[in-house]
């Protein structure tokens, strides 16, 4: 429907984008703006005391003090001339006024008598909406009264600056956390293989669930080849950010370097501690690393394993034959003690056999009764059949970690291989 | 999801004999408990003899390990001495995984 245009303002594009910008339109109601009209209709005695927006072709009331009406057409056009001007529009008597006899609101049911409108005003000069006052009977309205009313119009615009402030921050704040999970993302991504590599005789999958996307966690796991032996190595990091993340660049870096040269995983291990160590003082790292290196290499029908350890969970054996054993090297974390020594642990996967490297998030994963634990670890895959692939271990964990009855605090980091 | 079960809880107790002092670790040792620790193993004079007492300890993270490490570190550069005493199997299991053994001397209770 047009709207007779005596009634629309010379900036309305403009205004209407102001009103856009403020985004109130069809809003719930909202206490400040109740407590506003509430205290308008007791201040000057009248029935009805209304916060209005006008829209293009409607006029929707934020608060509708005695008034059971939440909005109304732009055309009978009492509001609509209120915001024409830059001062309160007021008909003391409607019956008299030849501005407003015509009104529907007047002639009708409503036997409106009395309206006072003072314009809400935008710092850059658009009139939103109104603050305005209706009276069944005639009223005179002093100057000092409109001054008064033009306050109250003015409180009601400080609420609409606040709320468009406030919701400034929370989008900005929203942007940030995204740059801040993007950055965290393309930092933990660096950290991690980009793709398994493939190894005759080994299947290889992995699970990596960081605790919370916007925190770069230490926990890593790397595969790579090193002379005839594809290497498989999970570690931890203790803390989270920036610096850790520094220290498991460092550590899977140097670990990828060390393992090139060395004869042995304990050998690579040594390397990176002295690496963790150069240039570190009393008192002691920040953050140290747990690491569980395993070597393996093809031999006939199955991988012959090195694995050496720096203070990390044992790795988990699932035998095809349907027992379940521990790969549980010892030595210190890496990155603490000049004098640490690694100690090794030798073994073999036959045909089906599969190796489960994990970190503690998934073992100090909390469950009814308190820890999932390795036991709990081992029994949770209870259902997955032996020999069916690394990938079918790797979606049992993930199914373990998201299911209702156990909570993972923490980052979840798993690397399987399966001898084929 | 059922409501999580918290830890246990940590306390620490400490007692000194002839020599000697003994520190005892109580219930799950995480980053909540380090401060007690420290505090209770804080200036010991060159030559004295700490027992950590770790039979009543049901469970260490990453945080109480670092702890014990540096307390290590710590006896060899100030001049005193480390032991543990009587670890629970899974407790025991983590410090051998970690190199205690080779590092650390048990002692019976």
């Amino acid at each position: 429907m047009a709207v007779d245009e005596s009634l629309i303002p010379e900036d309305e594009s403009a205004r209407l984008a102001a009103v856009r910008r403020y985004d109130i339109l069809d809003t719930p109601p909202d206490g400040a703006f109740e407590r506003i009209t509430a205290l308008a209709a007791k201040h000057f005695d009248v029935p009805v005391a209304i916060v209005s927006i006008v829209d293009a072709d409607r006029i929707w009331f934020k608060s509708h003090h005695g008034l059971d009406v939440g909005e109304t057409a732009r055309e009978p056009g009492l509001c609509a001339s209120a915001i024409l001007g830059d001062r309160p529009w007021v008909v003391e008597n409607a019956e008299t006024d030849p501005r407003a006899l015509a009104n529907p609101l007047v002639a009708g049911e409503m036997g409106l008598r009395f309206y006072a409108g003072a314009p809400l005003t935008t710092a850059d000069g658009h009139s939103l909406g109104t603050l305005c006052l209706i009276d069944r009977e005639p009223r005179e309205f002093s100057g000092d009264q409109a001054a008064t009313l033009a306050d109250m119009a003015a409180i009601v615009m400080d609420e609409l600056e606040l709320r468009i402030a406030a919701r400034r921050t929370v989008d900005h704040e929203l942007t940030l956390r995204e740059q801040a999970e993007q950055m965290a993302r393309a930092l933990q991504e660096s950290l991690l293989p980009p793709a398994l590599p493939r190894f005759a005789g080994a299947d290889v999958a992995a699970l990596y669930q960081p605790a919370d996307a916007g925190v770069v966690g230490g926990d890593f796991y790397d595969v790579f080849e090193a002379g005839e032996s594809c290497v498989l190595v999970v570690g931890d990091v203790s803390g989270k950010g920036p610096k850790a993340a520094a220290v498991t660049a460092l550590a899977r870096h140097a670990l990828r370097t060390a393992s090139l040269s060395s004869r042995s995983p304990a050998d690579a291990l040594a390397t990176l501690n002295q690496a963790m160590l150069i240039g570190r003082h009393e008192p002691r790292l920040e953050h140290f690393c747990t690491v569980l290196v395993v070597w393996a290499s093809r031999v006939a029908d199955g991988l012959a394993l090195t694995a050496a350890g720096a203070g990390h969970p044992p790795g988990l054996i699932r035998r095809a034959g349907g027992s379940d054993e521990w790969l549980e090297p010892a030595g210190p974390p890496v990155g603490w003690y000049p004098d640490a020594v690694f100690g090794e642990r030798m073994d073999r996967l036959d045909k089906g056999d599969a190796l489960i490297l994990y970190t503690d998030g998934i073992t100090e994963a909390r469950t009814g009764t308190g820890m999932l634990g390795a036991d709990g670890l081992a029994s949770g895959l209870g259902g997955v059949e032996r020999g069916t692939g690394a990938e079918a271990i790797v979606t049992a964990l993930r199914r373990l970690a998201a299911d209702d009855g156990v909570e993972v605090r923490d980052d979840a980091v798993a690397l399987v291989v399966e001898a084929l | 999801m059922p409501e999580p079960v918290r830890p246990e809880g940590f306390s620490v107790t400490r007692a000194t004999h002839d020599g000697g002092v003994v520190v005892s670790l109580h219930g799950e040792f995480d980053i909540a408990g380090i401060e007690r620790v420290e505090a209770a193993t804080a200036e010991l004079p060159p030559g004295t003899q700490l027992v950590l007492d770790l039979g009543d300890l049901q469970f260490i993270d990453s945080s109480g390990l670092r702890t014990l490490m540096n307390l290590d570190l710590r006896s060899r550069g100030e001049g005193w001495s480390l032991a543990f005493s009587e670890p629970q199997p899974a407790v025991r299991r983590l410090l051998r995984l970690c190199g205690f053994e080779h590092r650390v001397p048990l002692t019976p209770g």
